[in-house]
Parts: structure tokens; C-alpha cells; sequence
């Protein structure tokens, strides 16, 4: 009996828990509506961009690079065996823009950015700060959340886009240090590969990652209540399920893609 | 403004923090919110500023129900209201300057930022705040944060005000100047709510006082009514503040039957 009882209470704080952070997520969209039509606080967005993309950039480049190489030289170490050497741009672009590209920088901003975010809001409702920012009729969910809603949401778009280039260029360099690859026909091949199907459905995983990026660290941030030491549980609480919801969100996508094009 | 509490109450699931409180604040006002720690006086000043909503009864501002107002409505409202916090609560990430002026920045945008610099100075003056504008809160001493945050809670000229321990870590000077600039504020017919330990605010500014312990309300009355209380839990929390030893031999000979001194 009192083990109903507990699996009882535990599945009904879990629908609980889900309608609370839903409701959070939509009362975001709202106040995202209402953010771009009234242009306020642009400079906690400019810092958000500036915090989780521009400084995510060497971090980017060097995984991408490597990545790009690595893929390059499997195929044509496999691929040729095969007699399907030109396969080697379709999956890259499979690969790298497709499938890698969205989930590696989401990977890596919600392990920086999301924990930074959970980490900060989770100390300033600790000092009060969120408290300060409601008696001053400032709404920390239209100063606070959206800002990062947004920052986070545009720099995983940007950061995919840069991710996407930096590991195209490095699977050129590897190219052309294996094999004789003219810079024309490497490109012309990539582009080939590439049509406007999987730059959008890239596009569209990084921009849904970077949503549940920020609502999940937002929403863990939030979740502290009075003790400092909440904060470190609720940052590791906020990567852990923020890395769930960006797979399934992910391969959802994915099997969306396959099902459809 | 007038700011209402209506049987209000305040639960968690560990259990009830404030229990069935009811009390009024008049514009031009002074309500002193005393009480043990932990008796729910942060608490209490939190719901009556509408920053945290009860779990029962209703807070009403100038008779409207703060539950029924639209967000907005109520994040206009709070415009009239300053909230000094126990621990100033400034914001770490902004400059001290930045703290005094993001209400004003964010709710009037096309304000003149001249003016905004004119405003932070005079209150800087008016509360003999020297200090250099433009470096981080963490930098400041306990008291300079105390009077950051008040000057912050004036910035906006709001009608009432909500002050939580607001002499604490203050020097005796700085105090001094808080208390001319409290008795100004309510010359000027602001309401005030403070909870205080400081005997110079009680004294000079209390209009009326509400008792707190343990999460209920013990007494909440005029100063002159509480004061010539006869019960002790009463008496022991206002002792904190107030001199009751003249108002309690007063009482005794009232029940005497004379307020004549018998040994003159």
C-alpha cells in the first residue's frame, strides 16, 4: 500500500512538474511576443549573444575542424573500397550539417551557456535580486528569461552556421593533403550534396535546441528557493535534462526528415 | 495609496508561515511590523508589496484586489512602491549607478538621462552617499548597500514605502540622515511600513504597529493603544523598541484610580 502510495505521489509531482514547466515555457513565448514588439532591454540580450556565441567560437572551430577531418578520412579510406569514393559529400553533409552540426553546439552551449544561466538566476533568487527586480515592476520573466531565451535560441543558429563552415573548410584541408582537390570541384561537390532541405531542418534542430537550452536553465534557475547550495544541484539538474530533451528533440526531427522528404 | 490585507495566510508544505492577518495602511501612514525573528515580518512586508502572493485571503491596493489585476496593471502599481530589502539585494551584475537608475531606464525609456543623473545626485546628497557610482555593489560595505538600496527605493518618488531592517548595518550618522529623510518622506504624505528594531524610527514615526509571532498576529493597534498593553508577550516584543516602563506605571495607577502621583 505504501508502495502505491509512493509511486502514486511521485507520478502525480512528475504530471505536476510537466504542466508547471510547460505553463513556464508558453508564459516565455508570450512575453518573447510582447519583448520584440516593445524593443526593451536589448543590452542583456547583446550580452547573451556576445556571452554564448562569440565566446563559444574558438571551442566551436577546433571541435569542428576535427571533426570535419576525421569524417574526410574515413571516407576515403572506406568509401573508394566500395566503388562510391563521391559519396564522401553526401555524408558530410549528412553528417556534419544534418545531424552533428545542430546537436554538437547544443551540446556544448548547454553545457556552458545553460549552466552559467541556471547557476546565475539560481544565485540571484538566493541574494533576492529576482525578489529586487519584482518590486521594481521589473517582470524577471520578460528582463530576465526572454533575453536569454532569444541570445541562446540565435547563437545556437549562428554558431550551427559557423560550425557547418569551419567543418567543411577542415574536411577541404584534409582533402587536399590526402589527395590533389581543386578548391572549385570540392565545393561544387559539397554544394551539390547540400540542398535547402537540410540547411532548414539543421536551422530548425539548432533553434529548437537552443529554446529548450534556455527554458531548462531558466526553469532550473527559477527552481531555487532559499540555499546556495540548491544552485549547483539545479545547474546539473538543468544539463542533464536539457541533454535528454535535445536528443529526443533531435531524432524526433530526424525521423520527421525522413518521413517527409 | 492604501495598501490592504484581508485575512491573508501563507503556507507551504511544511506548513503555515503567516496565519489569518488582516491590516491596513493609510496614505501618509506609518506602520511599524515588529516582531521575533522568524516571526514572518519579511514575509508579511513581501505580500503587502505584492512581490510574493498569499496562499489565502487578499491583498488590495487602494481597494483593488492585487489577484484580479492583470500583470501589467500590478507591475505599474508596484511603480508607487519602494522596497527597501534586509540584505539591499542589489543587483551584482550592474554598476551601482545602474542599480539606482534600471527601474527609471526600463519603465520611462525616453526620459532625459540628465535628469535621471540629476535625481540620483540630489538623493545621493540627501543621504550623504559619497560613494564612486560606477563600481560593482560587491565593492561597498554592508551600510553603503543598506542606503544604495534606499536610494534606489526613492528613485521613482513612490507613495508608499516598504523598509525591511532599514537602519541595520547603517553608522549612526547615516542613520540619522535616514531617519530626517523618513520623517520628511511622511511629512510629505508617504505611507511607510517598516520593520525595525531601531528605537529612534519607532519613537519618532510609528503611527501603528503589527505584531508578529511565530506566523500569527499577536496585537495591531495605534502606538498609544499597544503601548499601555498589559500582555506580556506583547510588552516583551515591544520592550525590544519601545521605553514602557513610564506608559506601565501609568496603567497601574489608572487602575489605581488616579493618575496623580500618590508619593508627591
Amino acid at each position: 500500500m505504501l508502495f502505491l502510495q509512493k509511486t502514486g505521489g511521485r507520478v502525480f509531482e512528475t504530471f505536476r512538474g510537466f504542466a508547471y514547466a510547460m505553463g513556464f515555457f508558453f508564459l516565455v513565448l508570450r512575453e518573447t511576443v510582447l519583448y520584440i514588439r516593445q524593443r526593451k532591454s536589448r543590452r542583456v540580450l547583446t550580452f547573451q549573444i556576445l556571452f554564448t556565441a562569440v565566446e563559444a567560437l574558438p571551442v566551436i572551430a577546433i571541435l569542428s575542424l576535427g571533426l570535419g577531418a576525421i569524417i574526410v578520412i574515413q571516407g576515403v579510406a572506406l568509401l573508394p573500397q566500395f566503388g562510391q569514393g563521391q559519396l564522401v559529400y553526401t555524408i558530410l553533409i549528412t553528417v556534419i550539417t544534418r545531424e552533428l552540426g545542430p546537436i554538437l553546439t547544443a551540446f556544448i552551449i548547454a553545457a556552458r551557456s545553460g549552466t552559467a544561466i541556471a547557476t546565475e538566476l539560481g544565485n540571484m533568487v538566493v541574494s533576492h535580486e529576482i525578489e529586487a527586480y519584482v518590486a521594481n515592476g521589473i517582470s524577471p520573466i520578460s528582463y530576465l528569461v526572454v533575453p536569454r531565451f532569444l541570445g541562446v535560441t540565435i547563437s545556437l543558429v549562428l554558431l550551427n552556421i559557423y560550425f557547418n563552415i569551419f567543418g567543411l573548410l577542415g574536411s577541404f584541408f584534409v582533402t587536399s593533403l590526402v589527395a590533389t582537390v581543386d578548391v572549385r570541384d570540392y565545393f561544387f561537390n559539397v554544394l551539390n550534396a547540400l540542398t535547402v532541405v537540410d540547411v532548414s531542418v539543421s536551422l530548425l534542430k539548432s533553434a529548437v535546441s537552443g529554446a529548450i537550452i534556455s527554458t531548462v536553465a531558466t526553469y532550473y534557475g527559477f527552481k531555487v528557493e532559499q540555499s546556495s547550495t540548491e544552485v549547483p544541484v539545479m545547474a546539473i539538474k538543468s544539463v542533464g535534462q536539457g541533454f535528454i530533451l535535445i536528443i529526443t528533440a533531435n531524432a524526433f526531427l530526424t525521423v520527421m526528415y525522413y518521413i517527409w522528404v | 495609496m492604501q495598501v490592504a490585507l484581508r485575512e491573508i495566510g501563507f503556507s507551504t508544505e511544511e506548513g503555515p508561515l503567516l496565519e489569518t492577518i488582516s491590516c491596513t495602511v493609510q496614505p501618509g501612514e506609518c506602520m511599524l511590523v515588529m516582531g521575533p525573528s522568524g516571526s514572518g515580518k519579511t514575509l508579511l512586508m513581501k505580500i503587502m508589496a505584492a512581490i510574493i502572493p498569499p496562499t489565502e485571503g487578499s491583498v488590495l491596493l487602494d481597494n483593488t484586489q492585487t489577484a484580479t489585476m492583470p500583470d501589467r496593471e500590478l507591475d505599474r502599481n508596484r511603480l508607487r512602491q519602494g522596497f527597501v530589502f534586509q540584505d539591499a539585494a542589489l543587483w551584482q551584475n550592474l554598476s551601482v549607478y545602474n542599480n539606482l537608475t534600471l527601474a527609471t531606464q526600463y519603465h520611462f525609456p525616453k526620459r532625459d538621462p540628465a535628469e535621471t543623473r540629476r535625481r540620483v545626485e540630489q538623493l545621493c546628497r540627501r543621504l550623504s552617499f559619497s560613494e564612486d557610482l560606477n563600481q560593482r555593489p560587491a565593492r561597498l560595505s554592508a551600510g553603503e548597500r543598506k542606503t544604495a538600496a534606499i536610494i534606489r527605493s526613492m528613485m521613482l518618488n513612490p507613495e508608499i514605502y516598504f523598509m525591511d531592517e532599514p537602519s541595520g548595518g547603517l553608522d549612526s550618522a547615516t542613520a540619522d540622515h535616514l531617519l530626517s529623510v523618513l520623517k520628511e518622506l511622511k511629512s510629505e504624505g508617504r505611507s511607510l511600513v517598516i520593520a525595525t528594531h531601531d528605537s529612534e524610527i519607532a519613537s519618532q514615526l510609528a503611527d501603528s504597529i503589527l505584531v508578529l509571532d511565530e506566523g500569527r498576529l499577536l496585537a495591531y493597534d495605534t502606538v498609544e493603544q499597544l503601548t499601555r498593553t498589559t500582555d506580556a508577550r506583547v510588552r516583551e516584543v515591544l520592550t525590544d523598541v519601545f521605553d514602557l516602563s513610564s506608559t506601565y506605571d501609568t496603567d497601574i495607577l489608572d487602575i489605581l484610580g488616579s493618575n496623580d502621583d500618590p508619593f508627591a
